[in-house]
């Protein structure tokens, strides 16, 4: 728990007022800054396609045209092609879903001014979590470098009994991409860490598309908790049944995963809109302080 | 299991007029314990009702609170006369909200009958709710009654 900390009140964050009439202004706001955000990530999307077409159209055939009697290409890197291939493709498959990622998340610049104003004035401290990017960065280093061993034939796969290693090499390539992915989409929020393990991840929500109903206009901001235990523990399911109904918690998410029963953890949920996110969050918190009381 | 006011009548007797109230030792203790209980279940009430960010949405689940019997079914519209108000986009924000804080089930019959029912399950404390609210309070629309008919009066 990061103490009070006592934010400036940026010029965005004026802006935002979420009292009866004036969240339509809000929500122009916001959905505004969202849609230049999504032209942004758009052109940066084109500049990585465009990197990765020009490299595999244009420079990447120059390295197997040969230019010399020998029959092979001068300009090409000595033999690490596939060690530049699949560097290019890891890194731009990478950047192209996080770009994606980014244009989706409804996280705009004056929205997250307000959250953590909000958040902050009750004494904790906001981040936004990027550990997708480290994650992928060490097992990406790792992968290339196992690339780059095998073009040098430092690793060899040849002999029957390596197979499993090969396969295991072929499986590490796959997560090594798949794992930074996932933690990309399910991870990588607004936190709020709180005690030990404990930490609130925030998502907000809102329509895009303008309704013709003029009192439409809700934003949403999801508040979930981390991991509190493994769902077929009957005495801590009970537990956690007892203290989501006394702090009136919503207990079943609507994603498929939860509705039907696949979710094999526990978590607290609280659905909350920029107005009254103050006390929503301190009702979650609470929630966990109960659960960390109860459980000892 | 959550005791609601009904039973806490009925445990102690509370609605005999013809018996007398003595309570001694543990039995006093139990009920000083169930009336704790009940004021804070009530006050629960209060504050979530009090912290439902939508300007209609406590009224709403009031209204519901009023009609809802489990096998009636109540639509959007009933709420909407329920509460007096004239146009139902009025209350569409307080229908998406209690929704999503998975205070009242919203089953879609079609694009515009949609069957509204009260969480009671996930939301014990809503057992109460119904009854207060069913027992104590006056929904706009029968209070617009009660002034037609002091108004027609002569």
């Amino acid at each position: 728990m990061g103490g009070f900390k006592i934010m400036k009140n940026k010029k965005n964050l004026g802006a935002l007022d979420f009292e009866d009439d004036l969240i339509f202004n809000s929500y122009s706001i916001i959905r505004s800054e969202f849609l230049l955000k999504g032209f942004k990530q758009l052109i940066y999307f084109f500049i990585v396609l465009v990197i990765i077409v020009i490299y595999s159209i244009i420079i990447y055939p120059l390295y197997l045209r040969p230019d010399n009697d020998i029959g092979i290409s001068t300009l090409q890197p000595k033999n690490f092609n596939f060690t530049i291939n699949w560097t290019i493709f890891s890194i731009g498959t990478f950047l192209i879903f996080y770009i994606i990622k980014v244009a989706l998340t409804r996280n705009t610049t004056s929205l997250k001014e307000y959250i953590k104003h909000e958040i902050s004035s009750i004494g904790f401290k906001i981040q936004q979590q990027k550990k997708s990017w480290i994650l992928f960065f060490i097992l990406n280093c790792f992968s290339i470098l196992y690339v780059f061993l095998l073009e040098l034939e430092l690793i060899d796969f040849k002999t029957s009994t390596l197979t499993i290693l090969k396969g295991c090499l072929i499986t590490y390539l796959t997560f090594s991409l798949i794992i930074p992915l996932l933690w990309l989409f399910l991870y990588d929020r607004l936190a709020v860490k709180l005690k030990g393990n404990y930490k609130i991840l925030i998502e907000p929500y809102f329509r895009i598309l303008k309704k013709k109903i003029k009192e439409y206009h809700l934003i949403a901001l999801y508040l979930r908790s981390n991991k509190l235990a493994f769902r077929f523990n009957k005495y801590k399911e009970r537990l956690y049944i007892s203290i989501a109904e006394n702090r009136w918690l919503p207990r079943k998410k609507k994603s498929l995963i939860s509705k039907y029963g696949l979710n094999l953890f526990m978590r607290f949920y609280e659905f909350s809109t920029p107005l009254n996110l103050q006390n929503q969050f301190l009702n979650i918190v609470l929630a966990l302080q109960d659960w960390e009381q109860q459980l000892n | 299991m959550r005791l609601s006011f009904k039973q806490f009548i009925k445990k102690y007797d509370l609605d005999n007029f013809q018996k007398e109230l003595k309570l001694k030792g543990q039995d006093k203790i139990n009920f000083y314990n169930d009336l704790n209980e009940l004021l804070k279940i009530i006050c629960r009430i209060f504050d979530k009702i009090t912290t439902i960010a939508s300007l209609r949405g406590g009224l709403v689940l009031m209204s519901l609170a009023k009609m809802y019997q489990h096998e009636t079914v109540i639509t959007r519209t009933d709420i909407k006369n329920c509460l007096n108000i004239d146009r139902l986009e009025k209350l569409m924000h307080a229908f998406d909200y209690l929704e999503r804080q998975n205070y009242i089930n919203i089953e879609r019959k079609t694009k515009t009958f949609h069957i509204i029912k009260l969480n009671d399950e996930d939301n014990p404390d809503f057992k109460l709710f119904q009854e207060i609210v069913k027992m104590f309070w006056s929904s706009p629309e029968e209070n617009k009654e009660r002034a037609k008919k002091w108004g027609d009066s002569k």
